[in-house]
């Protein structure tokens, strides 16, 4: 009889102690482990407040001015050029009348140098939907054929044209 | 033994066996006590208090910079902080100090050899070598191999819009202390806080003041510039920029002038410009009216002083005209009727005689004439005997414009929606008039280089002559154009200021506000206009017409005038 008791202890004392001292290494494992995340976070952390201080430098107006000078022909936009979306036609209606668009007084902006470009640049990118064949001439040709499509897919709030440098 | 003390013994016998078994069960009981409240304690501890997984995950400490950022009011970073390396050796421990000079001299090439090597063989344990290295660097230094030399990480300032925004950011020395500007003035902030101080600068308008007024200073070989743009309904200041300016990585590389910041802390007269203070005085306060004329054809001397018109019509001139011509002679007379006491009222309610209360240390006083006497009043009228501030003049000519409030100006980013506090300076009436007013200088008078189709830009040009030793130098102006738009509901205004303007073939030789400082707040306003969200109006409206038409017919004559 007492035996047995002793026996079902002393196991149960093993079986216990075993256990605690699996579970304390699991605790320090993971613990390693957590510290080694949080660490790794941190230095995450670090590289994408690096990240943002380059791109923030990269993206510095010096820059894009430099880069849109080379790549894109787009200026300041002029006031003729801003127009509202209450002055669009109506789906399906006529070919705008060119003089309607250009609702300003003032005359279309002269290009900074004829020679390079004799003819005004479009007042408003008009939608594939909004403008049929016989005003091919406003259409908007970005000269970066990746970007013509872009361009083309807005419907709502028409981009300034590429035009009028 | 007899039988009764048997008894008697049996009795004492079972007696203390009682008390034993007493005892025992009273100290069992305080066992069973203690035990219970062990396992109940246990229970709370381990299940009820804290019973849920404890939460890691939120030990975890986020990055944190020894400065927070600066920001501009989209967001984009003017100032960072940045962990870089800097580099020390430990002399001790330098096995050849010349070799090792020589290596690092090939990869720091900055470094002079003999400099290094005294350094090196030196007895101190600690040497600085170089701070804030590249990663590159760090790496070709590691690389070299040589023990005794050691990385500290370090944080450096970093201002990724390097001179576009120096003024207001400010700079901080290599102990992370804020020496000028917002880093200066927010220093305490920055350093405890990990939010961003987020400024009311719009960067791209920044950059487009800064370009435009340097262009000025090359065209007109001056001194210097200065310009701001301010929101006029909340008193943000969306860029402002003083030229020359400098590299804030490395401040005093420039010359020391160039860290003098014209707009807060430079006084000026601002000459003409404050014509619009004259004549809105005196329409509010009801001493003048559209209708009034001033004799513009005399000049009118007050002890030693002559005051006269810069390029006089010689006649009597209506209001509209004293500010269409910029008549010396017709703004002292304004103010003249309108009392020495109203006008110095209304010039300090525009806030034109006490310092600001802007966020950057660099804060000038204006120079108020004392004591005030009648001739103050005159010249103050045309702008000369009191100096203020640009952001002084911007803040004023706001109120002017805005409806008669005054905001006080601001470099943090309000809120949008958040109501602004503002005292109110003159009518809302008042303002109106005087916006056509200025709206009239631009259409027909002195400021037609600032015009920009579509925008209805107003405003008004000054000149002041700079005073130098003994007196005002005949030959050194101060040009300015301050103006608003648009006119029918003003959004922002655009300062411009050329110091020391010289003439060009295609000015006429003409060094004033109206042929430097002018176009350059034209182009502003045509490059940031659209930025800024201000919808193009047609001039030719009927609306526009109506609010914009005024009467500026000349007087006939002197007799009807004098009435």
């Amino acid at each position: 009889m007492s035996w047995r008791a002793t026996v079902f202890w002393s196991v149960l004392a093993a079986l216990v102690g075993f256990g605690l001292f699996h579970v304390k290494y699991q605790v320090q494992t993971l613990e390693d482990r957590l510290a080694k995340v949080n660490r790794a976070i941190v230095r995450e952390q670090e590289q994408i407040h690096v990240l943002r201080a380059e791109w923030s430098y990269l993206d510095r107006p010096e820059r894009i001015e430099q880069l849109a000078q080379k790549y894109l022909e787009l200026a300041p936009p002029k006031a003729s050029q801003i127009g509202t979306i209450a002055q669009l036609p109506m789906r399906g209606a006529a070919a705008p009348d060119p003089a309607s668009l250009q609702s300003r007084s003032e005359p279309p902006a002269a290009p900074r140098s004829p020679a390079a470009r004799p003819q005004p640049r479009p007042v408003i990118v008009p939608t594939p939907v909004a403008v049929n064949a016989a005003s091919e001439r406003y259409q908007s040709r970005p000269s970066r054929p990746d970007f013509a499509a872009e361009l083309s897919t807005g419907v709502d709030e028409a981009p300034l044209p590429g035009g009028g440098r | 033994m007899s039988g009764e003390e048997l008894a008697r013994l049996d009795g004492v016998h079972k007696q203390s066996v009682e008390t034993g078994r007493k005892r025992l069960l009273i100290g069992a009981g305080l066992f069973v006590v203690a035990f219970t409240a062990i396992i109940g304690r246990l229970g709370d501890l381990t299940l009820i208090k804290d019973g849920y997984e404890p939460r890691q995950a939120s030990r975890a400490q986020p990055f944190a910079a020894a400065r927070a950022d600066i920001v501009d009011r989209n967001g984009v970073i003017l100032a960072t902080s940045l962990a870089t390396a800097s580099l020390y050796a430990n002399p001790h421990h330098i096995l050849d100090p010349k070799d090792a000079a020589r290596k690092i001299a090939k990869v720091l090439p900055e470094l002079s050899v003999a400099d290094l090597e005294a350094k090196l063989s030196s007895g101190r344990s600690f040497v600085w070598l170089k701070r804030s290295l590249t990663p590159k660097t760090e790496y070709a230094v590691n690389a070299l191999g040589i023990p005794g030399l050691y990385f500290l990480r370090e944080e450096r300032r970093v201002y990724p819009q390097g001179r576009d925004a120096a003024h207001v950011v400010g700079y901080s020395g290599t102990d992370n202390h804020g020496l000028a500007g917002i880093e200066k003035s927010f220093d305490e902030q920055l350093r405890t806080s990990d939010r961003p101080v987020q400024l009311s600068i719009d960067l791209r308008v920044q950059h487009i003041l800064r370009e435009e007024l340097g262009a000025a200073v090359e065209k007109f070989r001056a001194e210097g510039a200065s310009g701001l743009v301010m929101d006029v309904n909340t008193g943000e200041i969306i860029a402002m920029v003083s030229l020359p300016d400098f590299d804030p990585h490395n401040p005093i590389a420039d010359d020391p002038k160039a860290i003098f910041n014209r707009d807060t802390l430079g006084v000026y007269e601002m000459g003409s410009t404050f014509k619009l203070f004259t004549v809105s005085m005196a329409l509010d306060a009801g001493t003048a009216t559209m209708a009034s004329s001033y004799d513009a054809a005399h000049a009118i001397k007050v002890g030693r002083f002559t005051i006269t018109d810069y390029k006089g019509e010689h006649r009597w001139l209506s209001l509209p005209e004293v500010i269409k011509y910029s008549s010396n002679l017709g703004a002292a007379r304004i103010a003249m009727e309108a009392g020495v006491a109203t006008h110095r009222k209304y010039i300090e309610r525009f806030g034109l005689t006490k310092p600001l209360s802007l966020e950057v240390p660099e804060l000038g006083v204006p120079r108020v004439p004392n004591p005030w006497r009648e001739v103050s009043t005159m010249t103050i009228a045309f702008g000369h005997g009191l100096s203020v501030t640009p952001v002084h003049l911007a803040t004023g000519i706001a109120a002017v414009a805005n409806g008669g409030v005054l905001h006080h100006a601001t470099l943090i980013k309000r809120h949008p929606g958040e109501a602004v506090a503002g005292d109110r300076v003159i009518s809302e009436q008042t303002s109106a008039t005087v916006r056509k007013l200025m709206r009239l200088v631009v259409t027909d008078g002195t400021g037609k280089f600032a015009n920009v189709p579509g925008y209805l830009v107003g405003g008004k040009t000054g000149t002041a002559e700079k005073t130098g030793v003994g007196g005002y130098k005949r030959k050194a102006n101060l040009s300015l154009f301050i103006g608003a738009y648009p006119m029918t509901a003003p959004r922002y205004i655009v300062l411009a200021m050329v110091d020391e303007p010289h003439g060009t073939k295609e000015t006429y030789g003409y060094s004033t506000g109206g042929w430097t400082a002018a176009p350059v707040a034209g182009r502003v306003i045509a490059r940031t206009a659209a930025m800024l969200g201000v919808r193009p109006v047609d001039e030719n409206a009927p609306d526009v017409r109506s609010a914009m038409d005024i009467n500026i017919a000349a007087p006939r004559s002197k007799r009807i005038a004098a009435n």
